[in-house]
């Protein structure tokens, strides 16, 4: 019995749940027909981002991400982008509950009303965040084990109910290699790899840029494969076609099994697999923006998490009005106009500009 | 010279007269306080002691012919026979040498018997406490089929001693404490040296003798200073308490602290993490295989026990689409003419249960069979024929009572046994989506707590390289 | 303070979300921001927004404190008079 520190197994099961809570329901977006490659091909890229992140955390001595912001951009501009991340992760946590609440209003309950719905789960998200990354961390490894069991579950059934027929998976590569990795690079990359750029505010306490740069690679790897195998099992069981036009694609697979008339209707599961990996993210998420907003307001950051999940509980009833706008937001806009700049270009910039700003200041 | 000497020893209360005056004074006229003059050598001195806290006859055997026998031909100093008594009569008896009339008052409380010697400012304190205490039984909790049968008694010093005999090691080590303000009940802390992470023994040590409650007569008060000790709510139990020896020796081998009350027959182990209540000291007696499926068996069962019910109220009334066609036929047939809905006749059955389980714990041994009959045939039997609850809700209420009682700690199970009841009402509010958010929360729950800094679940923590255990 | 952190985020949040929607529905922002705002048809939101507000402003003025000095002071008149003292010295 010894005191607790953090766990890199756990950080590793808390990054890789984190990687597959939403994307593994929603899949790599489906708008070419091999889309099981498409993950594998965001994968090269993606790694680009450890790169990136760590030569800026290793940079800095394994400061955070808004201590090296303010840094990097001086004390005004600095807060700035702070409050620009702060928002951008409250913004994300929002989309995130609102895919959930989209699943669970189509699988299980139809006419529950959202908000109470939704007030429910973001109490539950204040709660997890307060417990702090160490808290969060432990759970995700409860929650990874869960997911996988429900995955390989998911996967047998699939298997005896004789619902998976890989022939198809044909025509392979239609349309060549280019629309892949044209979609790996404008989706995939951005959602879910993108998205580890939320784990820079805590490296301090998850063993900094070293550990950063080990676990998530390894991180990377395991969700690459996991998503690429709950692809390949979408393809198999419906079909290139529909699940082109699926929605929640792994839900339709699902409810594909039928082992004699006894075991039907896994859609609970899937559903049960998005709410906890939703839970986690979303709570990394507002633990992430709580940090940042009491870091400019100078208030503890426990006061904050409730409000604030309140607050991100209402944005998701408002951030978009039906769910083709939520989809083609998620998928176009947000990309290009949030995605793209936050996780690529200011972390970019401020590497550069600490470079050359640190690299003068160690001289004198 | 010699008058100076008088009146400093006059003041030192060593003239019998005045000891006697004094106890008096703070004993008052208690019955079973015994004052009697004795000879010590050549000198006239006075015992007295609890008779409560000891028997006579070991005061006989031990004390008072050894105080016959001290006696000397030739004459003697005071401060002589004061040595002679302590180093060769009383060599074999733990004994302390006092000046301060009130710590002998107090030693006296807690059973020794005090020898006053005429003129003589120093007072030998013996320890004759010999307490009836219940000898060692079976333990009534945790019980095992293989394995050692004996278990703790309400005497602390048995208890030490239970365990001392399994550590032959010198590394073991006792130490003291004394809580209460009125009852100054001893406490002991047990561990390994060296073994213990020291930080967590520093936060045992500064509970323990920071703690301010007037009175201890069980080792829960204990269990609940620990357990509020931690910062949030916590709705699992943070502390092991347990009844067998061998249960809390192989806790201490894994770097854990004992906690030994007297007059508690149940010892605490601190820090104390989730897979412990699951432990049963059995499961190490037999073939792996056995103990490992007994104890996944029982984390199965736990789960039953929380969701069980739930899931039925969800399912039955939410999600009809979930249950398999030929099943939903059969449970709508039974459900058929039953005046309530799934969730009412739930609560019904799980409160019924809960009474029923209440009055088997409290009522006298005789009228038990009483009981289970009314509970087996009019509640079991005749509210089902009665049509006023349905035959599937007797077997989910009955499965959830056996599975709550798998946990081999009871604590564990009876606190457990709560949630069942939040689960119940958040899924009769909003169906399944209710019920796996009120198993989220358990979760985050369980995964937030930590004891003394030791995190209450982790998975993986088996796989840490910097982690000693 | 608390409170106008809850604030700033609410207004930089719908800013953003307004801003995303007039790339989305390419009409004018005054138009988007108006049609974002949660007032009608679904007003659930406000009461979200305004629960946030209360718990910012009840964590910000210490309502937990005041509350139980309050209740303090009803039942227990010594620890009343303990507070004052405290408070005075």
């Amino acid at each position: 019995m010894t005191p607790s520190k953090v766990n890199p197994v756990d950080t590793f099961t808390l990054q890789l749940v984190f990687l597959l809570s939403t994307s593994i329901i929603f899949g790599t977006p489906s708008v070419v027909p091999d889309s099981w490659l498409v993950g594998l091909v965001a994968f090269f890229p993606a790694c680009l981002f450890i790169v990136l992140y760590s030569a800026m955390l290793s940079s800095q001595h394994d400061l955070g991400l808004y201590p090296m912001l303010e840094k990097a951009w001086g004390k005004i501009a600095g807060k700035m982008f702070v409050l620009l991340y702060a928002i951008y992760f409250l913004y994300i946590a929002a989309r995130n509950i609102r895919d959930m609440i989209e699943l669970v209003m189509s699988a299980l309950l139809r006419i529950t009303p959202v908000p109470i719905l939704t007030s429910l789960f973001i109490m539950l998200i204040a709660y997890t965040a307060l417990g702090g990354i160490k808290a969060i961390a432990r759970f995700a490894s409860l929650i990874l084990c869960i997911v996988l069991l429900m995955l390989v579950t998911l996967a047998v059934f699939l298997m005896f109910s004789s619902s998976i027929i890989l022939e198809q998976m044909l025509p392979f590569l239609s349309k060549g290699m280019w629309p892949v990795i044209q979609s790996a690079f404008t989706h995939s990359l951005w959602f879910p790899y993108g998205e580890i750029i939320v784990f820079l505010v805590f490296q301090p306490e998850l063993g900094g840029a070293k550990g950063f740069r080990k676990i998530t690679l390894y991180a990377f790897i395991s969700a690459c494969i996991i998503l690429t195998i709950s692809d390949l099992l979408q393809i198999w069981s419906l079909g290139i076609e529909s699940k082109k036009y699926s929605v929640f694609a792994l839900l339709d697979a699902a409810r594909l099994i039928n082992i004699a008339n006894i075991i039907t209707r896994m859609d609970a599961v899937v559903a049960l697999i998005i709410i906890f990996g939703t839970l986690l993210k979303c709570s990394v998420f507002l633990f992430a923006c709580t940090e940042g907003i009491a870091r400019i307001f100078k208030v503890k950051t426990g006061k904050l998490t409730f409000p604030l999940a309140l607050v991100a509980g209402a944005f998701s009833i408002l951030v978009t009005r039906n769910s083709a706008e939520h989809v083609t937001e998620g998928l176009k806009y947000v990309i290009y106009t949030m995605h793209i700049p936050l996780q690529l270009l200011v972390p970019l910039l401020t590497l550069i500009l600490l470079r050359i700003r640190y690299r003068k200041g160690a001289a004198t | 010279m010699s008058t100076e000497e008088q009146s400093l020893t006059g003041e030192q209360m060593n003239s019998l007269e005045k000891v006697k005056k004094q106890l008096k004074q703070v004993f008052g006229e208690t019955t079973d306080l015994a004052v009697e003059p004795v000879d010590v050598g050549q000198y006239k001195g006075l015992m007295c002691y609890l008779t409560t806290m000891t028997n006579s006859a070991f005061i006989m055997e031990h004390v008072v012919k050894k105080l016959a026998m001290s006696e000397h031909k030739e004459p003697i100093s005071k401060e002589e026979t004061f040595q002679q008594l302590e180093i060769s009569a009383y060599s074999g008896l733990s004994h302390q040498t006092l000046q301060n009339i009130d710590d002998v008052m107090f030693k006296i409380v807690l059973g020794n018997a005090a020898i006053f010697i005429e003129g003589c400012a120093q007072v030998l304190v013996l320890d004759v406490r010999t307490l009836n205490s219940r000898s060692i039984e079976e333990p009534s909790t945790q019980n095992v089929v293989r394995g050692p049968k004996e278990g703790f008694t309400e005497s602390a010093d048995t208890n030490m001693s239970l365990i001392r005999r399994r550590f032959n090691n010198v590394k073991l080590r006792f130490e003291k404490y004394e809580l209460g303000y009125l009852t100054h009940t001893a406490v002991y802390m047990a561990y390994l040296d060296g073994e213990v992470d020291e930080e967590i023994l520093k936060q045992v040590r500064e509970t323990l003798s920071s703690s301010h409650i007037d009175s201890l007569f069980d080792s829960g008060r204990i269990e609940e200073m620990f357990h509020s000790k931690g910062k949030g709510i916590q709705l699992f139990p943070t502390v092991y308490s347990s009844e067998r020896p061998d249960a809390v020796c192989s806790c201490m081998i894994n770097k854990r602290i004992a906690i030994i009350v007297d007059g508690s027959p149940f010892v605490l182990i601190v820090p104390t993490i989730f897979p412990d209540f699951f432990q049963s000291p059995e499961d190490e007696y037999q073939w792996v295989v056995i103990g490992v499926f007994s104890r996944w068996l029982r984390y199965f069962a736990f789960v039953l026990s929380l969701i069980v019910p739930a899931l039925y109220i969800a399912v039955t009334s939410y999600h009809q689409e979930l249950i398999p066609s030929v099943l939903l036929t059969s449970i709508a047939a039974q459900r058929e003419g039953i005046p309530f809905p799934a969730s009412i006749e739930i609560l019904l059955m799980e409160i019924t249960f809960e009474i029923l389980r209440e009055a088997g714990t409290r009522m006298p041994r005789l009228v038990g069979p009483t009981i289970s009959i009314v509970g087996a045939l009019v509640l079991g039997e005749a509210t089902v024929q009665a049509g006023v609850v349905s035959n599937i809700n007797v077997i989910v209420v009955s499965l959830t009572a056996i599975s709550g009682f798998v946990a081999p700690i009871y604590t564990f199970g009876s606190k457990v046994r709560f949630f069942r009841f939040g689960l119940i009402l958040l899924s009769s509010l909003i169906g399944l989506y209710g019920l796996v958010l009120g198993c989220c929360l358990l979760m985050v729950q369980l995964t937030r707590i930590e004891s003394f800094g030791v995190p209450y679940m982790s998975l993986f923590s088996r796989w840490d390289k910097r982690r000693v255990t | 303070m608390t409170i106008l952190a809850v604030f700033v985020a609410t207004v930089l949040g719908l800013l953003l979300m307004a801003g995303l929607d007039v790339l989305v529905f390419k009409q004018p922002f005054v138009r988007v921001f108006v049609d974002l705002l949660p007032v009608f048809p679904d007003t659930s939101t406000v009461f979200m927004f305004a629960a946030a507000f209360v718990m910012a402003a009840w964590v910000d003025f210490k309502m937990t404190d005041r509350l139980k000095k309050k209740f303090g002071k009803q039942s227990n008149k010594q620890g009343s008079e303990e507070n004052r003292d405290a408070k005075q010295s």
